[in-house]
């Protein structure tokens, strides 16, 4: 119940930023929805392996899971928390920093993505006949962790990436760097599918797939129930080695931390 | 064994790496490729013990390690070197227990939700801190009476005024009643008379809950008014530690004495005394050294039209100041 009410008390904060909500979420439409144009175009002009309604349906999960499941908590964690001494607050209350940083972010998706689930629909009314989903009810259920899953190593990537101002009193390079290591492996620039071998083979290797790429073509039902909990073990593995990293990083970064000034 | 002390510092000390660089263009290249860093001592082998219930004045310049001093003693910062022993925790552990029975209030910080009331913020810190619904109400019903805010409690926090924001992050600070209290210049940017309503409220808080209270402050109002022991730090490291009133007696060498004249006086008048600071009719302000005084009064009684007069210390500001200075050289 404390969880769930400090939980409500953030989402509080969320309503207070409408404007914040709305921008960000017509950036979030704005990447996927070009690309689904760009490559249905492509596929009409030139033929690929992948038919239009995988293609479209994949860009709509995309889009919706792009806004629900990456987390966007680095830029508070290293400018206002590390470098502006705002952490200082966190630190000296009986409560982990990290807590609350995931519920404030959680509330922030979940703001997002009943938006998100709104333009889903109105995109779905607008492109339903090139729709494919074919998901039972069994894959729904492991779905539905994989998705989990996927938000957890998100949030944990992004924490990973802020805590970095521990060490650089500049991190924004490195924090765009993030972003743009998300763009090209997590599937955003469109399905692994339609590139080529080795570097499917490579982003496979990779965590971030595992963020936002998996859990959208599970979602869609391409995957069947074998490669769901395949999925899920890598999943976990990552979601493990994650967590030793920003565990094994706060505990060095929090003895750097000066709260600004000496 | 269990410690007698609410607080025992001993050889602090805390250093920070700080990276030098040589002015100009060609030093921004240089620092491209090879940079010097040097090493800052902040605190310098501080100790002294602390009871419970006792309120100490932590008084230095800018740049002494009082606020370094506090962070440390809260849990903030790791110290470099030395042990620090809190209500029998040592701070940087951040146990959840220890965390319980703390706060540190930073008068240049703020820990409240900005675009929130503050309301929303105590109701964290209720949650957070596992306050009963029962004690928050009743405690927060106090605090908002004794410093006269219920009307802005629903206001978002970015459109307080600073006194009222002040008020606020105090509240927030005691919803679960500290044993131990760490004010970092609470009164910093404040009117007069909030201060001393601030002033009265730490006062207050200190006696009613028997709390520890460390308070730094460059206003010696707060540090007179408030604290009966204080630990004067300069350069990392203590100078003094001791009552208020003993500072003042071992460092005025010398009194001031405040006549009030009966009528205006020429300058040739006052010449041959001996110590005159200034005359503005009716004041007439001397700086007599203590050994001194029974014979320049006598003088005075003698050439000047008297009408009322005072002796008292020097300002508390003149004493620290020289204190500062000897420490200095």
């Amino acid at each position: 119940m404390k969880h769930l009410r400090i939980f409500l008390l953030c989402c509080q904060e969320v309503f207070e930023s409408r404007g914040r909500v709305f921008i960000w979420l017509l950036i979030n439409l704005f990447s996927p929805v070009i690309l689904m144009l760009f490559w249905q175009g492509a596929t009409f002009v030139s033929g690929t392996s992948m038919s239009i309604s995988s293609l479209t349906s994949y860009f709509l999960f995309l889009t919706v899971g792009s806004i629900f499941l990456i987390a966007h908590c680095e830029r508070q964690i290293s400018v206002v928390d590390i470098k502006e001494g705002g952490l200082s607050r966190y630190l000296l209350k009986p409560y982990p920093y990290v807590l609350i940083i995931f519920l404030s972010e959680l509330a922030y998706r979940m703001v997002q993505g009943v938006l998100g689930m709104i333009v889903f629909g109105a995109l779905y009314l607008l492109y339903h006949s090139y729709f494919a989903f074919t998901l039972g009810t069994e894959q729904m259920m492991v779905a539905s962790f994989i998705v989990a899953g996927a938000y957890l190593m998100s949030f944990i990537y992004k924490f990973i990436v802020g805590m970095s101002a521990f060490w650089v009193t500049e991190a924004s390079g490195i924090l765009q760097f993030s972003d743009m290591v998300l763009f090209l492996t997590a599937g955003f620039l469109g399905p692994f599918i339609l590139y080529p071998d080795w570097y499917s083979a490579i982003v496979h290797m990779l965590p971030f797939a595992y963020m936002l790429y998996v859990p959208v073509i599970s979602a869609q039902g391409v995957l069947d129930i074998g490669e769901l909990f395949r999925v899920l073990s890598i999943q976990v593995m990552w979601i493990v080695c994650l967590i030793a990293i920003a565990a094994w990083m706060w505990k060095r970064g929090v003895r750097r931390y000066t709260g600004v000034g000496i | 064994m269990l410690s007698m002390h609410t607080i025992i510092a001993s050889e602090l000390t805390k250093s920070y790496q700080v990276y030098k660089k040589q002015p100009g263009f060609i030093g921004s290249v240089k620092s491209l490729f090879s940079r010097e860093y040097e090493s800052v001592n902040a605190v310098k082998g501080v100790s002294f013990i602390i009871d419970q219930g006792e309120l100490v004045g932590f008084i230095g310049p800018n740049g002494a390690g009082k606020t370094t001093t506090l962070k440390m003693l809260s849990g903030l910062l790791y110290p470099t070197s030395g042990k620090i022993d809190v209500l029998g925790y040592t701070p940087f552990d951040r146990k959840h227990e220890f965390l319980r029975q703390i706060s540190l209030v930073m008068g240049q910080k703020n820990q409240l939700w900005w675009d929130l009331p503050a309301y929303d913020s105590f109701l964290l810190n209720k949650e957070i801190y596992g306050v009963s619904p029962a004690h928050f109400r009743e405690v927060v019903g106090n605090l908002v009476t004794l410093l006269d805010v219920k009307d802005v409690l629903n206001i978002q926090v970015r459109n307080l005024s600073l006194g009222q924001r002040m008020k606020m992050e105090l509240i927030a600070a005691l919803i679960h009643s500290p044993k131990v209290l760490f004010l970092d210049e609470p009164t910093i940017g404040l009117d007069v008379v909030m201060q001393k309503n601030l002033r009265e409220f730490i006062r207050q808080y200190n006696q009613t809950y028997e709390a520890t209270i460390i308070l730094t402050s460059h206003y010696m109002a707060d540090v007179l008014e408030l604290c009966k022991r204080v630990i004067v730090i300069n350069h990392g490291g203590i100078i003094y530690d001791g009552l208020l009133s003993e500072l003042m007696r071992s460092h005025s060498s010398y009194k001031q004495l405040t006549f009030v004249l009966s009528k205006t006086i020429e300058p040739r008048t006052y010449a041959s005394i001996e110590g005159v600071v200034s005359y503005e009719h009716p004041s007439l302000v001397l700086r007599i050294p203590s050994n001194e005084i029974q014979k320049t009064l006598t003088k005075c009684m003698k050439t000047l039209p008297i009408e009322d007069m005072t002796i008292s210390d020097p300002p508390i500001e003149e004493i620290i100041r020289t204190m500062f200075q000897e420490a200095t050289q």
